[in-house]
Protein backbone atom coordinates (compact mmCIF):
# COMPACT_ATOMS: atom_id res chain seq x y z
CA UNK A 1 0.00 0.00 0.00
CA UNK A 2 1.46 3.33 -1.04
CA UNK A 3 1.37 6.47 1.08
CA UNK A 4 -1.34 7.99 -1.08
CA UNK A 5 -3.48 4.87 -0.86
CA UNK A 6 -3.04 4.80 2.90
CA UNK A 7 -4.17 8.44 3.16
CA UNK A 8 -7.18 7.61 1.02
CA UNK A 9 -8.18 4.56 3.02
CA UNK A 10 -7.76 6.26 6.39
CA UNK A 11 -9.70 9.36 5.30
CA UNK A 12 -12.55 7.46 3.68
CA UNK A 13 -12.76 4.89 6.48
CA UNK A 14 -12.88 7.69 9.06
CA UNK A 15 -15.73 9.35 7.16
CA UNK A 16 -17.57 6.03 6.81
CA UNK A 17 -17.19 5.19 10.51
CA UNK A 18 -18.32 8.69 11.47
CA UNK A 19 -21.43 8.39 9.30
CA UNK A 20 -22.17 4.92 10.70
CA UNK A 21 -21.94 6.21 14.26
CA UNK A 22 -24.20 9.13 13.40
CA UNK A 23 -26.72 6.81 11.75
CA UNK A 24 -26.70 4.64 14.87
CA UNK A 25 -27.22 7.70 17.08
CA UNK A 26 -30.05 8.92 14.86
CA UNK A 27 -31.94 5.74 14.15
CA UNK A 28 -31.30 3.33 17.02
CA UNK A 29 -33.63 5.12 19.48
CA UNK A 30 -36.42 4.80 16.90
CA UNK A 31 -35.76 1.09 16.44
CA UNK A 32 -35.31 0.38 20.15
CA UNK A 33 -38.41 2.36 21.10
CA UNK A 34 -39.08 3.69 24.58
CA UNK A 35 -38.19 7.11 25.82
CA UNK A 36 -34.42 6.75 25.77
CA UNK A 37 -32.74 9.27 23.55
CA UNK A 38 -35.93 11.20 22.87
CA UNK A 39 -35.45 14.71 21.63
CA UNK A 40 -37.67 17.51 22.77
CA UNK A 41 -38.18 19.58 19.64
CA UNK A 42 -40.27 22.73 19.78
CA UNK A 43 -41.47 24.94 16.90
CA UNK A 44 -39.38 27.96 16.01
CA UNK A 45 -36.25 26.73 17.82
CA UNK A 46 -33.80 29.58 18.46
CA UNK A 47 -30.39 29.54 16.76
CA UNK A 48 -27.40 28.60 18.94
CA UNK A 49 -25.79 31.18 21.20
CA UNK A 50 -22.89 33.25 19.84
CA UNK A 51 -20.10 31.16 21.44
CA UNK A 52 -21.28 27.76 20.19
CA UNK A 53 -22.13 29.31 16.80
CA UNK A 54 -18.56 30.41 16.33
CA UNK A 55 -17.39 26.94 17.37
CA UNK A 56 -19.63 25.21 14.81
CA UNK A 57 -18.64 27.54 12.00
CA UNK A 58 -14.96 27.18 12.91
CA UNK A 59 -15.26 23.38 12.87
CA UNK A 60 -16.89 23.55 9.43
CA UNK A 61 -14.13 25.79 8.04
CA UNK A 62 -11.26 23.80 9.59
CA UNK A 63 -12.56 20.44 8.36
CA UNK A 64 -13.38 21.87 4.93
CA UNK A 65 -9.75 22.99 4.68
CA UNK A 66 -8.48 19.64 6.00
CA UNK A 67 -10.55 17.72 3.46
CA UNK A 68 -9.31 20.02 0.74
CA UNK A 69 -5.69 19.48 1.78
CA UNK A 70 -6.15 15.72 1.78
CA UNK A 71 -7.52 16.00 -1.76
CA UNK A 72 -4.30 17.74 -2.74
CA UNK A 73 -2.23 14.96 -1.16
CA UNK A 74 -4.30 12.20 -2.75
CA UNK A 75 -4.39 13.52 -6.27
CA UNK A 76 -1.14 15.34 -6.83
CA UNK A 77 0.16 15.25 -9.49
CA UNK A 78 -3.14 15.33 -11.35
CA UNK A 79 -3.78 12.54 -13.78
CA UNK A 80 -7.05 11.81 -15.48
CA UNK A 81 -7.40 8.13 -16.16
CA UNK A 82 -9.68 7.28 -19.06
CA UNK A 83 -12.63 5.16 -17.95
CA UNK A 84 -15.02 2.86 -19.78
CA UNK A 85 -18.56 3.94 -20.65
CA UNK A 86 -19.97 1.69 -17.91
CA UNK A 87 -17.79 3.18 -15.21
CA UNK A 88 -18.46 6.71 -16.45
CA UNK A 89 -22.20 6.00 -16.18
CA UNK A 90 -21.72 4.71 -12.63
CA UNK A 91 -19.90 7.88 -11.64
CA UNK A 92 -22.49 10.07 -13.30
CA UNK A 93 -25.28 8.16 -11.53
CA UNK A 94 -23.68 8.51 -8.10
CA UNK A 95 -22.96 12.20 -8.56
CA UNK A 96 -26.45 12.81 -9.93
CA UNK A 97 -28.07 11.01 -7.00
CA UNK A 98 -25.99 13.07 -4.59
CA UNK A 99 -26.92 16.41 -6.15
CA UNK A 100 -30.54 15.30 -6.56
CA UNK A 101 -30.71 14.50 -2.84
CA UNK A 102 -29.32 17.93 -2.01
CA UNK A 103 -31.85 19.56 -4.36
CA UNK A 104 -34.73 17.61 -2.77
CA UNK A 105 -33.66 18.64 0.72
CA UNK A 106 -33.44 22.28 -0.34
CA UNK A 107 -36.87 22.05 -1.97
CA UNK A 108 -38.29 20.57 1.21
CA UNK A 109 -36.67 23.38 3.21
CA UNK A 110 -38.41 25.93 0.98
CA UNK A 111 -41.79 24.16 1.30
CA UNK A 112 -41.43 23.77 5.06
CA UNK A 113 -40.51 27.42 5.50
CA UNK A 114 -43.50 28.47 3.41
CA UNK A 115 -45.99 26.17 5.18
CA UNK A 116 -44.95 27.17 8.69
CA UNK A 117 -45.22 30.79 7.61
CA UNK A 118 -48.76 30.26 6.26
CA UNK A 119 -49.88 28.09 9.16
CA UNK A 120 -48.03 28.41 12.47
CA UNK A 121 -49.18 24.97 13.59
CA UNK A 122 -48.06 23.23 10.40
CA UNK A 123 -46.30 19.96 11.11
CA UNK A 124 -44.22 20.24 7.96
CA UNK A 125 -41.26 21.88 9.58
CA UNK A 126 -38.34 23.32 7.61
CA UNK A 127 -35.07 21.44 7.91
CA UNK A 128 -33.63 24.40 9.80
CA UNK A 129 -35.89 23.63 12.76
CA UNK A 130 -34.87 19.98 12.80
CA UNK A 131 -31.19 20.82 12.54
CA UNK A 132 -31.40 23.39 15.33
CA UNK A 133 -33.31 20.88 17.46
CA UNK A 134 -30.64 18.24 16.82
CA UNK A 135 -27.87 20.70 17.69
CA UNK A 136 -29.64 21.64 20.90
CA UNK A 137 -30.31 18.03 21.89
CA UNK A 138 -27.08 16.42 20.71
CA UNK A 139 -24.35 19.03 20.36
CA UNK A 140 -21.31 16.77 19.95
CA UNK A 141 -22.82 14.45 17.34
CA UNK A 142 -23.88 17.63 15.53
CA UNK A 143 -20.29 18.90 15.57
CA UNK A 144 -19.13 15.51 14.24
CA UNK A 145 -21.70 15.68 11.44
CA UNK A 146 -20.75 19.24 10.51
CA UNK A 147 -17.06 18.27 10.48
CA UNK A 148 -17.59 15.12 8.40
CA UNK A 149 -19.80 16.78 5.81
CA UNK A 150 -17.48 19.78 5.51
CA UNK A 151 -14.39 17.56 5.15
CA UNK A 152 -16.03 15.50 2.42
CA UNK A 153 -17.28 18.52 0.48
CA UNK A 154 -13.90 20.24 0.86
CA UNK A 155 -12.27 17.06 -0.39
CA UNK A 156 -14.55 16.74 -3.39
CA UNK A 157 -14.35 20.32 -4.46
CA UNK A 158 -10.60 20.50 -4.34
CA UNK A 159 -9.37 22.08 -7.54
CA UNK A 160 -6.30 20.32 -8.79
CA UNK A 161 -3.48 22.39 -10.24
CA UNK A 162 -3.28 22.12 -14.01
CA UNK B 1 -53.24 24.83 2.94
CA UNK B 2 -54.48 21.37 2.13
CA UNK B 3 -51.89 18.66 2.41
CA UNK B 4 -52.14 15.11 1.09
CA UNK B 5 -52.78 12.58 3.83
CA UNK B 6 -49.93 10.28 4.68
CA UNK B 7 -50.65 6.83 6.02
CA UNK B 8 -47.41 5.75 7.61
CA UNK B 9 -48.27 5.59 11.24
CA UNK B 10 -50.17 8.85 11.35
CA UNK B 11 -53.60 9.13 12.86
CA UNK B 12 -56.73 9.97 10.90
CA UNK B 13 -54.83 10.82 7.76
CA UNK B 14 -53.22 13.84 9.39
CA UNK B 15 -49.45 14.06 9.42
CA UNK B 16 -48.65 13.75 13.10
CA UNK B 17 -45.19 12.32 12.91
CA UNK B 18 -43.50 13.49 16.07
CA UNK B 19 -40.96 16.24 15.34
CA UNK B 20 -38.16 14.43 17.13
CA UNK B 21 -38.80 11.32 15.01
CA UNK B 22 -39.00 13.41 11.84
CA UNK B 23 -35.76 15.18 12.78
CA UNK B 24 -33.95 11.86 13.16
CA UNK B 25 -35.34 10.45 9.91
CA UNK B 26 -34.65 13.58 7.92
CA UNK B 27 -31.09 13.99 9.16
CA UNK B 28 -30.37 10.33 8.45
CA UNK B 29 -30.92 10.92 4.69
CA UNK B 30 -27.78 12.98 3.95
CA UNK B 31 -25.79 10.87 6.43
CA UNK B 32 -26.80 7.70 4.56
CA UNK B 33 -25.90 9.22 1.19
CA UNK B 34 -22.47 10.31 2.48
CA UNK B 35 -21.88 6.88 4.01
CA UNK B 36 -22.74 5.19 0.71
CA UNK B 37 -20.44 7.49 -1.25
CA UNK B 38 -17.56 6.97 1.20
CA UNK B 39 -17.96 3.18 1.03
CA UNK B 40 -18.16 3.27 -2.76
CA UNK B 41 -15.01 5.41 -2.83
CA UNK B 42 -13.18 2.81 -0.71
CA UNK B 43 -14.30 0.09 -3.14
CA UNK B 44 -13.13 2.10 -6.15
CA UNK B 45 -9.80 2.84 -4.46
CA UNK B 46 -9.28 -0.86 -3.79
CA UNK B 47 -10.07 -1.69 -7.41
CA UNK B 48 -7.59 1.01 -8.53
CA UNK B 49 -10.38 2.75 -10.41
CA UNK B 50 -10.67 6.53 -10.43
CA UNK B 51 -12.56 7.47 -7.28
CA UNK B 52 -15.75 9.49 -6.98
CA UNK B 53 -13.65 12.25 -5.47
CA UNK B 54 -11.36 12.22 -8.48
CA UNK B 55 -14.30 12.46 -10.87
CA UNK B 56 -15.80 15.28 -8.87
CA UNK B 57 -12.49 17.08 -8.76
CA UNK B 58 -12.20 16.80 -12.51
CA UNK B 59 -15.68 18.28 -12.76
CA UNK B 60 -14.61 21.00 -10.32
CA UNK B 61 -11.60 21.85 -12.47
CA UNK B 62 -13.83 22.04 -15.54
CA UNK B 63 -16.54 24.09 -13.82
CA UNK B 64 -14.93 26.27 -11.14
CA UNK B 65 -17.85 28.71 -11.02
CA UNK B 66 -20.38 25.95 -10.40
CA UNK B 67 -18.12 24.49 -7.72
CA UNK B 68 -17.84 27.92 -6.11
CA UNK B 69 -21.63 28.13 -6.21
CA UNK B 70 -21.91 24.80 -4.42
CA UNK B 71 -19.50 25.94 -1.72
CA UNK B 72 -21.53 29.15 -1.39
CA UNK B 73 -24.73 27.11 -0.91
CA UNK B 74 -23.04 24.94 1.71
CA UNK B 75 -21.66 27.98 3.52
CA UNK B 76 -25.02 29.73 3.44
CA UNK B 77 -26.75 26.64 4.83
CA UNK B 78 -24.19 26.16 7.61
CA UNK B 79 -24.45 29.83 8.50
CA UNK B 80 -28.25 29.74 8.38
CA UNK B 81 -28.56 26.59 10.48
CA UNK B 82 -25.87 27.26 12.99
CA UNK B 83 -25.14 30.89 13.43
CA UNK B 84 -26.38 33.00 16.25
CA UNK B 85 -28.83 35.80 15.33
CA UNK B 86 -29.46 39.24 16.70
CA UNK B 87 -32.73 39.34 18.58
Amino acid sequence: VTRKELISYVFLAAIAVLMLVLLYELLWPLVAGGNSGRWQCSPHPPPPQLGPSIGYITAAIVFFAAGNLLGLLRYHPAADTPVSVGKALLYQAVITVFFFTVALLLLYEAIGTWLTDVNQSSLWWPITWYVRCAIEQAAWPAVAAISGVSALVGHWLHRRPA
Amino acid sequence: VSLPSLDIGFTEGRPELEPQVAARLLLSIPVTVLLAVALLDIFLEAKKWPSISQRLQTWTSDHPLLAAGLVAVLGALVGHFLFWQFK
